[in-house]
């Protein structure tokens, strides 16, 4: 197959010899069937040993290969480089701080997503010998599309709100803690309450729904952050108890 | 702020029933008032018009309509000053859009209550 | 983001690129908010006409006549565009809260394209009866 010459702008932070992150441009020989993240290992590779960037699936799962591309967030093994016109310019996920070149540090991330309790609060926990946890499929359906979320941060990158309140708990927290509360075997909706409808919670969101034009599992996280809202709300009247929502 | 914070979930109930109002009412009133009244192209006539809007049923609608909007509006405000302004403008975003919502609902009381 | 817990040198967050105005997408979204401020504009002007209606016939009569005003139908103009794009939008992305998510079973599942179209064509109907009953029709 021939190979095409495309240009590349990637932005370059190394701390011990830069004080703020600049552009460097490269020249990379691709092949028609590469993607984004392609050309940045060929970059490392044969170019500039130096770069540094996340990978590892290279099948759009693991989440870990995020960065904007021309603006927009993506993942950069899904993202072709026959799609994009003329330069291709390269950054670190927006709304992080970059710890080298297009590393960003995700530990607020984690936190934030740990914060929901994202994972299934009993009461009372069933003996091993009791059995599994009975769910129908309707019951599945519920929030299945919420729970295919890989931690990939693309929505976090996308969303202006976290840009003026960095402390928003942000989309795929709120969807992920919504996955559980619509679950039927789950009973800890009251002890998500603050972390998603307190004042960092849901309502700093002003819906500009940029998450889900981004998220590349199509979990729709501004889907479940406004009924969340709309949950929580009746919850707050009262009209809707807080223990379980399903 | 910290009772902002607290009433939260109720100033988002209200932007959003004021927003089902406004999304099934106000382009038609604007057309009707602002575009064809304007141009004289409806026959807004104050007898008719005076005697619906000062009814059992306009009063209260009138009431519910306009607050609803101002609040509406004024919660959209916040959020668009935070935008563009940043963390720094959080706190007087807020306090100048609500300020300006309490201000119109005070002055769509006063002219209810004339009517 | 905020604070950062551990030691690592970072340089700071950027922010979403091309926010507020290089991206259509970004655009929408603050055109939408922008729609807050002349609908307020727009609920004012409907507040001075109940106002006139409460004063009597001549100031309705004046209401009417500032309405003709060019610069004042300019402005209605504005605010018909924004409520109307408020509208579009506000059904349009707001159709995914509209789903029934209380109670044991989940409903029946509602077309999402369906539930946003219908409740467009909900308003245009509301509209086209405002209209009717503004013109003395109804
Ligand atoms: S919700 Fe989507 S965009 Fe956000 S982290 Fe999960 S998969 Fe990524
Ligand atoms: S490398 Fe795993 S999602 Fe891209």
């Amino acid at each position: 197959m021939e190979t095409q010459t495309r240009k590349f702008e990637i932005l370059r932070y190394r701390p011990e010899e830069q004080s703020e992150p600049e552009f460097r441009s490269y020249e990379v020989p691709c092949m028609p069937d590469w993607v984004v993240l392609d050309a940045l290992n060929a970059i490392k590779d044969d170019i500039d040993p130096t770069l540094s960037h996340r990978w590892s699936c290279r099948m759009g799962v693991c989440g870990s290969c995020g960065m904007l591309v021309n603006g927009r967030p993506v993942l950069t093994c899904a993202a072709f480089v026959r799609d994009y016109e003329g330069t291709i310019r390269v950054e670190p996920l927006s709304n992080f701080p970059i710890v080298r070149d297009l590393v960003v540090e995700l530990d607020d991330f984690v936190h934030k997503i740990q914060s929901v309790k994202p994972w299934i609060v009993r009461k009372l926990e069933k003996d091993v010998e009791q059995g599994e946890y009975r769910q129908s499929p309707a019951q599945l359906e519920e929030f299945k599309q919420f729970s295919m979320c890989i931690n990939c941060a693309l929505c976090y990158a996308a969303c202006p709100v976290l840009a003026s309140e960095p402390d928003f708990v942000g989309p795929a927290a709120i969807a992920l803690g919504h996955r559980y509360n619509l679950d039927s075997r789950d009973e800890g909706n009251a002890e998500r309450y603050d972390a998603m409808h307190g004042h960092n919670g849901v309502w700093s969101c002003s819906y500009a729904n940029e998450c889900s034009q981004v998220c590349p599992k199509h979990v729709d996280p501004a889907m479940a952050v406004n009924q969340a809202k709309l949950t929580g709300a009746l919850q707050w009247t009262g009209i809707l108890p807080k223990k379980s929502m399903t | 702020m910290k009772l902002i914070h607290r009433l939260e979930p109720l100033l988002w109930m209200i932007f959003g029933a004021g927003g089902y109002q406004l999304a099934l009412l106000l382009p038609g009133l604007v057309l009707g008032v602002g575009l064809l009244g304007g141009l004289g192209f409806l026959p807004l006539e104050y007898e008719r018009l005076h005697a619906l809007a000062s009814s059992a049923v306009g009063k209260p609608f009138l009431a519910g309509f306009l607050i609803g909007l101002f609040w509406h509006c004024c919660h959209h405000l916040r959020h668009l000053i935070l935008d563009l302004g940043g963390e720094r403008a959080a706190a007087p975003g807020a306090y100048f859009s609500y300020a300006l919502a309490i201000v119109a609902t005070a002055a769509t009381v006063q002219v209810l209550v004339v009517l | 983001m905020s604070e950062n817990a551990s030691p690592t040198p970072v340089a700071p967050a950027r922010p979403p690129s091309g926010f507020p105005l290089a991206h259509a997408r970004y655009r929408n979204y603050v055109l939408f908010a922008l729609t807050s401020v002349f609908m307020f504009v727009g609920g004012v002007g409907l507040l001075l006409g109940v106002r006139a209606l409460g004063q009597g016939p001549e100031a309705w009569a004046q209401y009417l006549d500032a309405l003709g005003h060019p610069a004042v139908l300019a402005l209605s103009l504005a605010v018909f565009g924004f409520s109307v794009y408020f509208t579009l939008r506000w059904m349009w992305i707001g159709r995914k809260i509209m789903v029934g998510r209380v109670g044991p079973v989940p409903g029946p599942p509602i077309p999402m394209a369906g539930l946003g179209l219908g409740g467009i064509a909900l308003c245009f109907a509301t509209g086209i009866g405002v209209l009717l009953l503004l013109g003395g029709v109804l």
